[in-house]
């Protein structure tokens, strides 16, 4: 699926002397030259980053707002060590926090101070965060509602005429409320452009918001939060800020941030960022008058959410104030959810879940919203899907232990790994350990193995009600599937459609006419999302029975025992997935017995009615069949399970009995071919040692089993099967005579022989050292 | 035009990367890396060159899911003589990268594919998808309008890469957006 690519080959460019230099020179010096070229030479600048001998000077006033812009991004890209950040900090909060600053400088620098603090938030003071907190509440709480002038206009020519309009919310009525993000003006001001941008970072400079303290007065003694890792700048009195003392942090306190602190009337971020955030949701509920407006509602209206969010998680105190806003929010939103909708929602659950236990509010009406309705109408959409499995991802635990998210409504979930495959089997893989538990397991390795299949059948449904319309119409073009379109619309049909694209679990593990509904799917087993779906499902089958032995609960695995004996026959028909499946379970087979050694007796009617059929071995089953003949020699001991009395082992001993002599018959019959027959001998082997094996324990078997055995020896001294495969079997056979023939030590040396089944696949006594010398010492005893 | 007005809103970007979309080897136009980046004590040259293949792996895992995401929608750009229609056709989506693979932190990829080029957003996990998804197209139609028309080859984009920064620099500047004057900015592409 990977394009190749030549890897860049590594560069060892020379630079022409002089040249680096040049170009700092004309980013960070001068002032002449197109503004195009000197941007240039920062860009170039930044793609060789991080360098050294590439620092900027320190600022001298006035500083060019747009040379501004060609360095800052410059000294991000060059990082902490080579950028000289820390130096340049001060004079950049001081452009934030002082009055007199131009605007463009504002900007430029409260923007990059945003991506600084997020990234390190340690280079700046406790007190230079507070100072540009400070400022930035006074931007989003005092934001002229005029609208500005035309910034492009030439002067005016009837200069009485300077009309002063007020800004509009966007359903196009007067603003009555302080100015927000989504308050419409036809240019911006300065100020009002400052508050744009003090929401727009709001969330991410909040995020280590544990030193924002509540001020009694312009600003008060510093008391440490508990989760501040920084120290505290020590305030020694309430009226009076410590400036020696030499305090480091003394030290950074410029004029200009002192000033802030001082003499402003002292804004709360935190409330004003509350205000803010309950003020857009508000305007939420107006219509966009413009539809290209709608967009940024909707994204202004999820940051919102978000940032409220955050601002709960820091003060728990805020929570039964504002809850209600969100609950608001959320019983106006009900009903049809769009794209934009379904994300913003999600946001809503998240506070729902941090939040919600806070004010005993149950999340389960939110929780069915968004796992019931809308990934069923939006588990094709890309942005959706994603953000729903981020958000069970990040809240997985919290979803599976105090919700029944999970529990109901994985079939849904399973929808959008049908539907986009490729792009979410890692996603997948971490959270289906969550969807399993005591009650799901088995539907959820029946919907597993079922996945090809509901890719197949979302594939038809998107057909017939369209769910992404480019899909459908290129897949009727295609000519692919056109029986399961006509198959999904027809009446009696729609039990099993319906079932297999089930919103919720719980309502049957699987249906009778399963196989039925392959077989009406079985055109689109070419498609390409079927195709990978079924490429992608066998490693979540195989993580799923790693979950469940590691959950270690027997009342699961015992169920599941015989689940594994009806899928086996029961798979999509794509031939290699099949074969995949069945691999796997034969395989997780094994460790299943090996850790629940008791499945042998409760599972012994299951066991025995499987194993008695040898059509059970064909059409890829061989493995499976092989393994559970080996299984019942290796695990009917009493050191197992002591239930494994001399009843049961004669019942297994029947069994087997009964296969042995009709393999023994299948394999006299000519025309097998050379495939056919080593598997035949390979599984006539395995027969022939759990029959000892079962003989040992029991021994007044011993006589049935050594008649059996030579029995077959003799019909295969001149049998059709190839001469290898033979005499490796002949030999097997005479082995097992000859330790049979010593009753007691039989048992030991049989379980010694197989530890597990890969030894047992080896037929050579010789690799196996111990029994050799075993055996050489019992029969020189023997001789004696 | 009015639709460059409302995007005042802030997002930051770690990286912005353009790269072909056509089948064979991946090939990088356009990259510009946003904040202090992940140092480690290896020569500047080694360092950049790991950031490429970082890149490369990226903008191959994009093509890679474009490649999927073509095969059940039939968007194509790989011939020639395509409609204006066809090429004009977009795909977005978006996946992660856990941690580790291949950039420190877990990160979040958005692209988008348009005439035969994809434009991807390498951002923070927490970041605001909706908005950075109505910014990418932004930056696509500025794209179309400034640097390459979606007839012409993805190579036109090596050729312009300074109005491809001059459009970075405008619009996504510390890896945020900012409120596009879009005279001042024509006529910076236009003199300079």
């Amino acid at each position: 699926m990977r394009n190749t690519t030549r890897k860049p080959p590594e560069m060892p460019y020379r630079y022409p002397d002089g040249l680096i230099e040049q170009l700092c020179t004309a980013v960070f010096k001068s002032d002449q030259g197109s503004p195009l070229a000197r941007l240039l030479c920062s860009t170039i600048l930044r793609e060789l980053s991080p360098r050294p001998h590439v620092t900027a000077p320190p600022f001298v006033s006035p500083v060019d707002p747009k040379q501004l812009s060609f360095i800052l991004p410059l000294l991000t890209t060059q990082g902490i060590k080579f950028g000289n950040i820390e130096s340049h900090i001060p004079q950049i909060i001081t452009w934030i926090t002082q009055v007199a600053s131009e605007a463009d400088l504002s900007l430029c620098s409260l923007s990059w101070l945003a991506q600084v603090y997020t990234q390190t938030p340690e280079l700046l003071s406790p007190d230079q965060y507070r100072a540009v907190s400070q400022q930035m509440a006074e931007w989003l709480r005092t934001a002229n509602t005029n609208s500005a002038h035309n910034p492009f206009a030439g002067r005016a020519l009837f200069s009485g005429s300077k009309q002063v309009l007020p800004v509009k919310e966007v359903d196009g009525t007067v603003a009555r409320d302080f100015f927000t993000v989504l308050t419409v003006g036809q240019f911006f001001s300065n100020d009002q452009l400052l508050n744009i941008q003090s929401f727009s970072m709001l969330r991410q400079w909040l995020r280590h918001g544990s030193q924002l303290q509540p001020q009694r007065s312009s600003f008060s003694r510093q008391a440490s939060h508990s989760h501040s890792p920084s120290p505290s700048v020590d305030l020694k009195h309430s009226g009076e800020v410590d400036l020696g003392g030499g305090s480091g942090d003394g030290e950074r306190l410029s004029p200009a941030v002192l000033s802030v602190l001082i003499s402003r009337k002292s804004y709360q971020l935190k409330d004003k960022a509350i205000e803010y955030c309950v003020r857009i949701i508000d305007q939420c509920e107006r219509k966009a008058a413009k539809s290209f407006d709608d967009e940024l509602l909707q994204a202004s209206l999820y940051e919102a959410v978000l940032t409220l969010d955050q601002l709960c998680s820091l003060d728990r105190s805020l929570v039964p104030r504002h809850f209600p806003t969100v609950k608001k929010l959320f019983s106006r939103m009900s009903g049809d959810y769009g794209s934009y909708l379904a994300r913003i929602l999600i946001a809503v659950l998240q506070f729902v879940l941090n939040h919600g236990e806070d004010v005993v509010y149950d999340a389960q009406p939110v929780c069915t919203a968004l796992f019931s309705t809308v990934v069923s109408a939006r588990y094709a959409d890309p942005s959706v899907s994603f953000d729903i499995m981020r958000f069970c991802l990040a809240n997985a635990s919290k979803l599976r232990c105090s919700t029944r998210a999970f529990s109901r409504f994985f079939p849904n979930l399973f929808k959008i790994f049908a539907w986009a495959p490729r792009t979410y089997l890692m996603d997948f893989a971490e959270l289906l350990p969550y969807l399993i538990n005591a009650d799901t397991a088995l539907e959820v390795l029946h919907s597993l193995c079922d996945l090809p299949c509901l890719s197949a059948a979302l594939e038809a449904h998107n057909r017939v009600n369209v769910v992404d319309k480019r899909v459908a119409d290129f897949g009727q073009q295609s000519g692919i599937g056109v029986q399961s379109v006509a198959a999904i619309q027809q009446q009696q049909n729609k039990p099993l459609f319906w079932f297999i694209m089930r919103t919720e679990g719980g309502h049957g593990d699987t249906i009778d006419r399963l196989g039925l509904l392959h077989s009406l799917l079985e055109d689109l087993s070419s498609h390409p999302r079927v195709q990978y779906c079924a490429d992608a499902t066998p490693v979540l089958v195989k993580l799923f029975f790693k979950t469940v032995l590691a959950q270690g609960d027997y009342s699961v695995i015992t169920r599941v025992l015989p689940l594994t004996m009806e899928r086996l026959g029961l798979l999509y028909g794509i031939p290699l997935f099949q074969r995949q499946l069945r691999r796997i379970i034969a395989d997780e087979l094994l460790l299943m017995f090996k850790t629940f050694p008791s499945l042998i007796v409760d599972h012994a009617s299951d066991i025995t009615e499987f194993t008695a059929s040898l059509r059970n071995m064909s059409d890829g089953k061989e493995h499976y069949f092989v393994h559970l003949i080996w299984i019942v020699g290796e695990y009917t001991a009493s050191q197992y399970d002591s239930r494994c009395t001399t009843e049961l082992l004669v019942k297994y001993h029947e069994s087997l009995e009964c296969v042995a002599y009709e393999l023994s018959q299948m394999l006299q019959l000519a025309g097998a071919s050379k495939q056919q027959g080593a598997n035949a001998t390979r599984l006539m082997s395995v027969l022939m040692t759990a029959l000892a094996k079962v003989a040992s324990r029991c021994q007044d078997l011993i006589p049935r089993v050594l008649l059996c055995l030579t029995k077959i020896v003799k019909q295969h001294e001149e049998s059709q099967v190839d001469r290898a495969s033979r005499q490796v079997m002949l030999a097997r056979a005479s082995e097992l005579v000859n330790i049979l023939k010593m009753p007691s030590l039989a048992a030991t040396i049989l379980s010694a022989m197989s530890e597990d089944f890969d030894t047992a696949r080896n037929q050579s006594l010789e690799k196996d050292r111990e029994m050799a010398v075993v055996l050489q010492a019992t029969c020189s005893l023997l001789q004696q | 035009g009015r639709w460059f007005g409302k995007h005042t809103c802030s997002e930051m970007v770690y990286c912005f990367l353009v790269h072909t979309v056509t089948p064979g080897p991946c090939r990088l136009l356009f990259s510009a890396f946003f904040g202090c980046q992940e140092h480690d004590d290896s020569s500047d040259d080694s360092l950049r060159a790991k950031r490429k293949n970082h890149l490369a792996e990226v903008s191959q895992q994009v093509q890679s899911e474009f490649s999927f995401r073509s095969s059940t929608t039939g968007t194509k750009y790989h011939t020639d003589g395509l409609s204006e229609e066809q090429l004009a056709a977009k795909e977005i989506g978006m996946f992660h990268l856990p941690q580790g693979c291949p950039f420190n932190d877990s990160k979040v990829v958005l692209w988008l594919t348009q005439a035969k080029c994809g434009y991807v957003f390498i951002m923070d996990p927490d970041e605001n998808r909706m908005l950075a998804e109505s910014i990418l197209n932004l930056l696509v139609r500025l794209v179309d309008a400034y640097v390459k028309k979606q007839d012409e080859a993805p190579a036109q984009m090596l050729i312009k890469a300074d109005r491809m920064a001059a459009i970075i620099h405008q619009f996504l500047p510390n890896g945020q957006v900012k409120d596009p004057k879009q005279k001042q900015f024509r006529c910076m592409i236009l003199d300079g």
